[in-house]
């Protein structure tokens, strides 16, 4: 275009940049003209925030608290300047699907959705029938609706209702001489929801695979939508296993007791008072005839 | 005079044995005392050990500090579980508090018992151990050695 202007003599070139200038102008106008319709069908959906510089700004960039957004593309549409349009959001995008699967609904239940807390305690116990203590612990378990985990000759855990894991420790903690206990909770509410998510997804994606799986032509296709279906059934079931342990964490709380034969150090450990006597107390002793 | 001599020796004598009088229950054996740490031990034929231990009340501590002491030591030093702890008075007055522990030996269940007695001058420490089975036989023996206990109060 520019080689073929320098190329007319100067008179016509002259009318050849009036005649692009108006051209630029008109269009200029179509597109004010168009975004101040916009515009007021805006301020008629709910009042103008301020006047003056309000005015002035694009009414578009500005949308009015509550009026339903214009989608970009049909903004982008209307723009005659030729500014770069976004790219459409791709089509068997799994998380194209997430982002325009209403997040206002999956904020309100996240916000609803009470914590899902995972409690887990530890108790140690000094030694003594162990056996006797380990069979009542285990039966208290079952009593409640709980289950043994792991059993062995120092320790045994069990799990036992969310809803009674305090009453539960207690009772156990007075099976036998409790010598230190540790509870602790873990949050796992945002592990919970991004697990669902990513599952959604995938099953999303999953049963659009199936549909191209239908409609491959050649062997190749077919093998390649179905190596892709594989892996994306393999992933769904690592997650479906994942959410299906984390349930079971949160409903059943973990309490694992140990039978503690010789003290650990600790911070705490206990005071060393200065009277010999103490040191020869005990059966070893008392039983040397 | 002679009066005076027989006297003397008698608070000499008294002087250098112990401050209390241990019952021994019937089916026990007193031991000879050799020992630095026990003032007085027995012995069933089954192996239940009755023992008195006299320490000098220096420095001086309540009833609470004492079985505190003894709870801390024998429950830090691992292998004793604490069963039970109860206040006890014997047949001559004395306060005490009692302590079961229990033990495993292997797959040999134990229980260890002190009862301790706070004077003025002494502590007197009480013991009693063997198999579960023994002490839980004898029960009635060890109550009776303890209520017929005599301290220096």
């Amino acid at each position: 275009m520019r080689g073929s202007i320098e190329g007319l003599p100067a008179k016509r070139r002259f009318y050849a940049w009036w005649l692009g200038l108006v051209t630029c102008t008109l269009a200029l106008l179509s597109t004010s003209c168009a975004a101040a319709m916009e515009g007021e069908a805006s301020a008629a959906a709910a009042p103008q925030a301020a006047g003056g510089m309000a005015d002035m700004a694009p009414p578009a960039a500005t949308p009015a608290p509550g009026a339903p957004e214009e989608p970009e593309a049909e903004l982008s549409s209307g723009n005659s300047l030729g500014a770069p349009q976004p790219p459409p959001p791709p089509s068997d995008s799994a998380a194209g699907e997430a982002a325009t699967a209403d997040p206002s609904a999956v904020l309100a239940s996240e916000e609803k959705q009470a914590p899902l807390l995972i409690y887990r305690a530890t108790l140690t116990m000094a030694v003594f029938e162990t056996k006797k203590v380990m069979d009542a612990i285990e039966a208290l378990a079952k009593a409640i609706g709980g289950y043994l985990v792991a059993r062995d000759d120092l320790s045994i855990t069990v799990r036992v209702p969310a809803s009674k894991f305090d009453g539960a420790l207690n009772d156990i903690a007075k099976q036998g001489d409790e010598l230190h206990r540790q509870v602790e909770v873990s949050d796992v509410t945002a592990e919970f929801n991004d697990l669902s998510i990513e599952l959604k997804n995938a099953e999303v994606v999953r049963e659009r695979l199936v549909v191209l799986l239908d409609k491959a032509q050649k062997v190749e296709e077919a093998l390649a939508v179905e190596a892709e279906l594989a892996r994306l059934t393999d992933k769904i079931e690592r997650i479906k296993g994942k959410l299906k342990l984390l349930r079971e964490l949160v409903a059943f709380s973990t309490v694992t007791v140990r039978f503690e034969a010789r003290p650990v150090e600790r911070v705490d450990s206990h005071v060393q008072l200065p009277f010999p006597w103490l040191k020869q107390l005990g059966l070893v002793e008392l039983l040397s005839l | 005079m002679k009066h005076v001599y027989l006297a003397l020796a008698g608070l000499l004598l008294a002087g250098c044995g112990p401050s209390f009088q241990a019952a021994t229950p019937p089916g026990f054996v007193v031991l000879d005392e050799d020992y630095d740490n026990y003032g007085y031990r027995a012995t069933s034929a089954d192996g239940l050990v009755l023992a008195v231990r006299e320490i000098e009340h220096d420095p001086k501590g309540d009833l609470k500090f004492w079985v505190r002491a003894i709870e801390n030591e024998m429950r830090g030093r691992g292998g004793y579980a604490l069963l039970e702890t109860k206040p006890i008075k014997n047949a001559q007055g004395l306060s005490g508090q009692q302590l079961w522990f229990g033990h495993d030996e292997g797959q040999n269940p134990h229980l260890y018992m002190v009862t301790a007695f706070v004077t003025d001058d002494w502590i007197y420490l009480l013991e009693a151990g063997g198999t579960k089975e023994q002490v839980d036989k004898q029960r009635q023996q060890i109550s009776w050695a303890i209520d017929n206990f005599q301290g220096k109060h």
